[in-house]
């Protein structure tokens, strides 16, 4: 297949899901610029493997698949290996909304990254737990449990913060 | 004195179930408000069509900016080309370079996985990782001629391939200094992206497996010349035994061509990461 047409049939597939896949890979970063950057990494690599595609109709899970694991990746050894970047942290323009946000984010950067999938996806994304586990490779169960164990560990992080400073929390930054 | 224990304890509880109730509507207005920001000013289909092909036009840049690389690394030693000519008039059909190879970077799929020139008999044109390959081996006979390597006898050249060797010692620590930084800075930058389609292409293989990898990688440099790899084996506590993907990772890295000006001799790294899905706490 030619890279014109290679092309066009993943924007086709892709424009369906487009929107979500942004969103999430915001929200699985550090920034939106990152998620975004995140978001076309996903794209390329969808566009060089989509041979690999068998059914028009496992794409949406399998481009959340690769946008799960760059994700990963981008977290992982990758950055280990590399300083990482002081502007990493949210650019907050002050108003309430991007605040709290920051504080999301950081807390859920602090979860393991399965855990963190898991919870954007669900909670704010509003995939069903099957999708999840179709996307992460695994189990019904194992999503449902690192759900609910990345909810507790939100919960404590955020009770803690709020002892500590003894006012809500994302007052803190 | 029974009573105010339990009072003591009932507020306790009232506070805890409070501080929970609290943060519950805390985390679900920061979980809105997330929502919110993330959900502002998406890029549209358009814009990812763009970004895709500003992509692949880099891809293709990069591809032959490997090319040229060599090149001119050829052109800083007259005595380099010479053998440098040799190898690219006579392309092998043949070349030992595997199939396994990561793509040079931007090639549009894994190598693993599409025929390479190398597949069609019919195509002598010799593919562009066997014509880094070839560069690379031209500058290690020219390197070794200055510098010659410790375990010289062994050194794996496109003619000769290495024998399977023990791992190495796992001692590779990253110990910085002056003379491998930029060696480092080299791997970081071009090294990284082959490792990790050598890394995507063993998940893709099998995706339940995860783990560490630890690969250890010795290179061979000559201050005039620059350097090249000389060594890139898996360390004892690689968990990554896929031989396709050590294969992968030997390949790729013997394209390489680090530039110079470099500190004569042989520096050790240790590269290492995670593949499969990232271990967590617990599970």
């Amino acid at each position: 297949m030619e890279d014109g047409e290679r092309g066009r049939q993943l924007l086709r597939l892709l424009e369906p899901c487009q929107a979500a896949a942004i969103r999430t890979a915001r929200r699985l970063s550090r920034s939106d610029a990152d998620g975004d950057e995140l978001f076309h990494d996903a794209v390329f690599h969808a566009f060089r493997g989509l041979h690999a595609l068998r059914e028009e109709s496992a794409f949406r899970a399998w481009f959340f698949s690769i946008l799960l694991r760059l994700s990963r990746r981008r977290r992982g050894w990758w950055q280990d290996f590399l300083p990482l970047r002081e502007s990493d942290e949210v650019a907050t323009d002050s108003t309430p909304d991007t605040e709290r946000a920051a504080w999301l984010r950081r807390a859920l950067h602090k979860l393991a990254p399965l855990e963190r999938e898991a919870l954007v996806m669900a909670e704010l994304e509003g995939f069903s737990i099957a999708e999840i586990a179709e996307s992460q490779a695994s189990s019904v169960t194992a999503v449902k449990t690192r759900i609910s164990r990345a909810k507790k560990r939100l919960r404590e992080r955020y009770a803690s913060a709020a002892r500590a400073y003894r006012r809500p929390a994302p007052e803190r930054s | 004195m029974f009573k105010p224990k339990l009072e003591q304890d009932g507020d306790a509880m009232h506070n805890s179930a409070q501080m929970e109730l609290a943060t519950d509507d805390q985390l679900s207005r920061d979980f809105e408000a997330l929502r919110r920001v993330t959900g502002e000013r998406l890029p549209s289909l358009l814009e990812t069509e763009r970004r895709l092909h500003e992509r692949l036009r880099a891809s293709s840049v990069s591809k032959r900016k490997l090319l040229v690389a060599g090149c001119v690394a050829a052109a800083c030693s007259t005595a380099l080309a010479a053998p440098l000519l040799v190898e690219l008039s006579a392309p092998k059909v043949d070349a030992p370079t595997s199939p396994t190879a990561a793509p040079d970077r931007g090639v549009a799929a894994p190598a693993a996985t599409q025929p390479s020139d190398a597949d069609h008999p019919s195509s002598a044109k010799p593919t562009a990782t066997q014509l880094a390959r070839a560069k690379r081996d031209a500058l290690r006979r020219e390197i070794v001629r200055h510098v010659p390597p410790v375990n010289a006898a062994v050194a794996p050249t496109a003619a000769a391939p290495a024998p399977a060797r023990a791992p190495l010692p796992t001692d590779l620590t990253n110990k910085m200094g002056p003379g491998r930084e930029k060696l480092v800075a080299f791997l970081n930058d071009e090294f990284s992206p082959l490792l990790a389609e050598c890394v995507e292409q063993a998940e893709a293989r099998a995706p339940t497996q995860a783990g560490m990898f630890f690969i250890g990688i010795e290179t061979l440099a000559y201050e005039e010349l620059g350097a090249v790899v000389e060594v890139a084996a898996p360390t004892e506590r690689n968990q990554l035994a896929d031989p396709l993907f050590i294969e992968c990772v030997r390949e790729s890295a013997f394209t390489l061509i680090i530039p110079p000006p470099l500190t004569n001799g042989q520096e050790k790294f240790e590269v290492n990461g995670f593949f499969g899905a990232r271990p967590t706490s617990g599970e």
